[in-house]
């Protein structure tokens, strides 16, 4: 159901597109530069950084399994995450959620479930009806039109076989697993798409963990002393899976000719694919749990090369390889290159990487007061959002531990945890207080994936996140009224970057398939402008080399563009 | 602080606090550290009982439950007693549980506001806590009893830089390097001791300049880092990433492996970083 407030109509040509593009979208008298705070009288109101938790009048009433609880092994900490998809079509967000199972029946778990957004933030569970029966451990999931048939489908990363949900466009799913060769035998964690060859359809790469005998569990270990589950230092890692569209639905599984084999395994938990040294070739990022995370640079013919060992973006200032739970990416410090967030273990800070023109990665941390402060926190899901919409990117990390047995006495750190909202200033993220931010701040839980989209429509970035054996919650954004623009990308959109300058700022943005934690979000640009603002310039730089100009673009509407 | 003072400050002998390290003149780069109104030397603490210098004993030899249950037996006899909070707290503090000993810290504090080796403690644990504000004003009260302690200056470097204040804690690791310099002329053999911390606030400015895209600067001060104390392995590994950067590929590689078999060594013998 569509309640979007900005306009979104569909306009066929544009003389100002280049790269046979077409945009979407109001589009009035396109004639000179985009326009921000030229507007006399016209003010804005202050913004605002605040949510609301809104899951009771949502409709959504769903708990997650992922174990039993106290938890004893580690494949029951580890939860999921959950994707935030169109999947009928009618213009707004749908929620899938994977959900796990138990260890004494990881393949007959409660099953996975699709919430349809009916609009106004009322959802509607529609599971049955769209004939999801995937009860199987799952995990993560992203969301993407792998076919090309124009309908969003769902890979869903699992403790054993993976699943490929086919979405048939009427409302449904098929799992087109076995068809499609894209298995698997791992406990996969996260999964990304992308054009890794160039060669126009969305190849996949799959992250995974640890090899764990769920028949023969590994015996306790501990940790400051007391008592944990063993993990997953001490197990063995288990190797990540590529895949390459072959086209027809299927798939082919990459081998030791990508160079990626030629690294040890490592503990996967999170990837993400993008072009990060803008060569006009999809990398892939792999976070990794105990280890050192990797970059492997795409050349585009199936070869890869792993960077992040030499180029400083692999472990933090200090050497030391962390725990990367969540990552997430924006442009910090505005040179056009993306940034890399990674939330971590406890004991340890979260990580802000600045891309120096995809050459060298600078940890700066502490200079933008990422550091101590989440020193106590487990991380997982996060994500960069203009969530106020006043012309830059905050930060959202959500928090959790995985020992049911950790307090502030004996870890110093809480089983749950409260979520972090960094506003984002000139120099430096601060943390909003739940004063400022809303009660949902104060509010402890054991949160794991996160994704990040305009549920309601209003030009805002809402969130739905998953706790491990909790709700589902969804964080109405309470952004005030401020100019906004989302840009919508169509066909093989996924690795794009979306450039929009008001005049006296350019800001990038990336559509990239993976990211948060084990999520798929919105993949969709969403920015806002400190000045009040009419109209800017988008430039969209698609993963195939085109480049597509809109130089006058109204404000407070999602644009819709196509590079067909 | 030094191990004399650490020592005197438990009441198990050692030196004067207040006359190990001269008071150094502020010098212009270090203005805008806040100045703090001089405190009069607090009397040295009474000497550690017997029992509790049998629960330091063992908290030195590592046997951290030992050492807590005679300073908890200690502490049920002598209700609050500082210097058996103080013990109690360090037994957490030394296996790492800072949530722990905080409040041990806080109550020995609370028994005795003079009894200033606790500040430092308590700042060190509210820091890894990620409680910036409270480990400030703890390291301040710490340093108003003992001004001239370069550590000290070294740890609200750090904090400042966690509150992007780059330019105080660029002041305070100068003036931890002073008071080295300091240090150096007056007390030889404990400026002798202090190396692994010299080496860290040289690593620490390096880390500053490495974060501001200053990576001559940041290979200066890594590279006397490493030099003054080889031990401090981290400084290895950012110094092989400034090295990088400044196209020093061969050194950057050298400073890299040095990181690596050094990190290796550590794990391999159980003593990871």
């Amino acid at each position: 159901m569509k309640r979007f407030r900005g306009f979104r109509q569909r306009i066929r040509s544009s003389p100002y597109a280049g790269s046979r593009s077409r945009i979407w979208g109001w589009l009035p008298v396109v004639l000179c530069a985009a326009s921000c705070g030229s507007s006399e009288g016209t003010t804005l109101p202050p913004a605002r950084l605040h949510f609301t938790d809104v899951t009771a009048s949502t409709g959504i009433d769903f708990v997650t399994t992922f174990g039993q609880e106290p938890a004893t092994q580690i494949l029951e900490v580890k939860g999921g995450g959950l994707a935030l998809l169109d999947y009928d079509g009618d213009g707004d967000l749908d929620i899938f959620v994977p959900n796990g199972a138990t260890m004494a029946k990881p393949e007959e778990g409660p099953g996975c479930r699709l919430f349809e957004n009916q609009g106004g933030l009322r959802f509607r569970d529609s599971t049955k009806a769209a004939k999801l029966q995937l009860t199987r451990w799952g995990a993560g999931v992203t969301a993407a039109d792998y076919d090309g048939d124009g309908h969003v489908d769902l890979y869903v990363a699992c403790f054993g076989s993976n699943a490929l949900l086919r979405n048939l466009g009427n409302g449904s799913f098929e799992d087109v697993t076995e068809q499609a060769g894209v298995a698997g035998q791992s406990w996969s964690i996260a999964a990304a798409f992308g054009d890794l060859d160039g060669d126009g359809d969305l190849d996949l790469f799959v992250t995974n963990y640890i090899d764990f005998d769920i028949a023969h569990p590994p015996a306790p270990s501990s940790f400051k002393g007391a008592p944990v589950f063993t993990g997953p230092m001490g197990l063995i890692p288990a190797a990540d899976d590529v895949y390459e569209n072959i086209g027809h639905g299927r798939f082919r599984k990459r081998g030791p000719e990508t160079g990626l084999e030629a690294q040890p395994p490592a503990f996967g938990l999170g990837t993400l694919i993008l072009d990060f040294d803008r060569d006009g070739h999809q990398d892939i990022f792999v976070g990794n749990d105990s280890m050192g995370n990797q970059l492997f640079l795409g050349r585009g013919d199936w070869t890869f090369k792993e960077v992040a060992k030499t180029n400083g973006l692999g472990v933090n200032v200090y050497g030391s390889a962390q725990s990367t739970m969540g990552i997430a990416i924006g442009d910090v410090n505005g040179n056009g290159f993306p940034d890399v967030f990674t939330s971590n273990f406890s004991n340890d800070t979260n990580t802000l990487h600045i891309n120096r023109e995809g050459r060298f990665y600078d940890d700066v941390t502490a200079r933008f007061g990422l550091g101590m402060v989440a020193f106590p926190y487990v991380g997982w899901a996060s994500g960069f959002y203009d969530f106020d919409l006043d012309g830059d990117e905050d930060l959202m990390v959500f928090n959790g531990h995985v020992y049911p047995n950790a307090t502030c006495e004996v870890m110093d750190a809480e089983f749950k945890e409260p979520a972090l909202l960094y506003r984002k200033g000139q120099e430096r993220f601060s943390l909003v207080n739940a004063m400022e931010g809303g009660d949902w701040l104060e509010s402890l839980h054991c949160d794991r994936g996160a994704a990040f989209g305009d549920l309601d429509g209003d030009g805002d970035v809402d969130v739905v996140v998953l706790e491990l054996n909790g709700p589902l919650r969804v964080l109405r954004n309470d952004a005030l009224q401020r100019n906004w623009l989302a840009v919508e990308l169509e066909g093989a959109a996924l690795g794009s970057r979306v450039r929009v300058s008001d005049g006296a700022q350019t800001q990038s943005r990336w559509i990239a398939s993976g990211g948060s934690f084990a999520s798929s979000s919105e993949t969709a640009a969403h920015f806002g402008f400190e000045a009040p603002c009419e109209s800017v310039r988008v430039e969209v730089l698609w993963p195939n080399g085109k480049t597509s100009v809109f130089p006058k673009v109204p404000t407070n509407q999602r644009l819709r563009a196509s590079s067909d | 602080m030094g191990l004399a003072c650490l020592l005197l400050s438990l009441g198990l002998g050692g030196c004067d606090p207040s006359a190990e390290v001269p008071v150094p003149e502020s010098s212009s780069s270090a203005s805008s550290i806040p100045a703090l109104a001089a405190r009069p030397t607090p009397p040295p603490p009474a000497p550690l009982p017997a029992a509790l210098r049998s629960a330091y004993r063992d908290l030195s030899a590592g046997q951290f439950e030992r050492g807590r249950s005679a300073a908890q037996a200690y502490l049920a006899l002598h209700p609050g007693d500082a210097q058996a909070n103080l013990m109690i707290g360090l037994s957490f503090f030394k296996a790492d549980n800072h949530g722990a000993a905080r409040p041990y810290f806080e109550a020995a504090l609370e028994a005795d506001p003079e009894y200033y080796i606790t500040y430092d403690y308590l700042a060190e644990a509210c820091f890894l806590l990620g409680e910036l504000e409270a480990a400030r004003a703890h390291y301040h009260s710490f340093r108003s009893f003992v001004p001239g302690e370069p550590r000290t200056y070294v740890r609200l470097g750090v904090i400042e830089l966690e509150q992007s204040r780059p330019e105080l804690a660029a002041a305070y690791f100068r003036e931890a390097l002073s008071l080295f310099d300091a240090l150096q002329h007056s007390d030889p053999r404990s400026y002798g001791r202090q190396q692994p911390e010299l080496a860290s606030a040289h690593a620490r400015m390096g880390e500053l300049h490495f974060a501001a895209g200053e990576y001559e600067l940041a290979r200066t001060e890594l590279e006397q880092a490493t030099g003054i104390w080889p031990g401090n392995i981290s400084a290895f590994y950012t110094l092989s990433q400034v090295y990088r950067r400044l196209g020093e590929d061969e050194l950057a590689d050298g400073a890299a492996r040095h990181y690596e078999s050094e990190r290796q060594q550590r794990i391999d013998g159980g003593t990871p970083k």
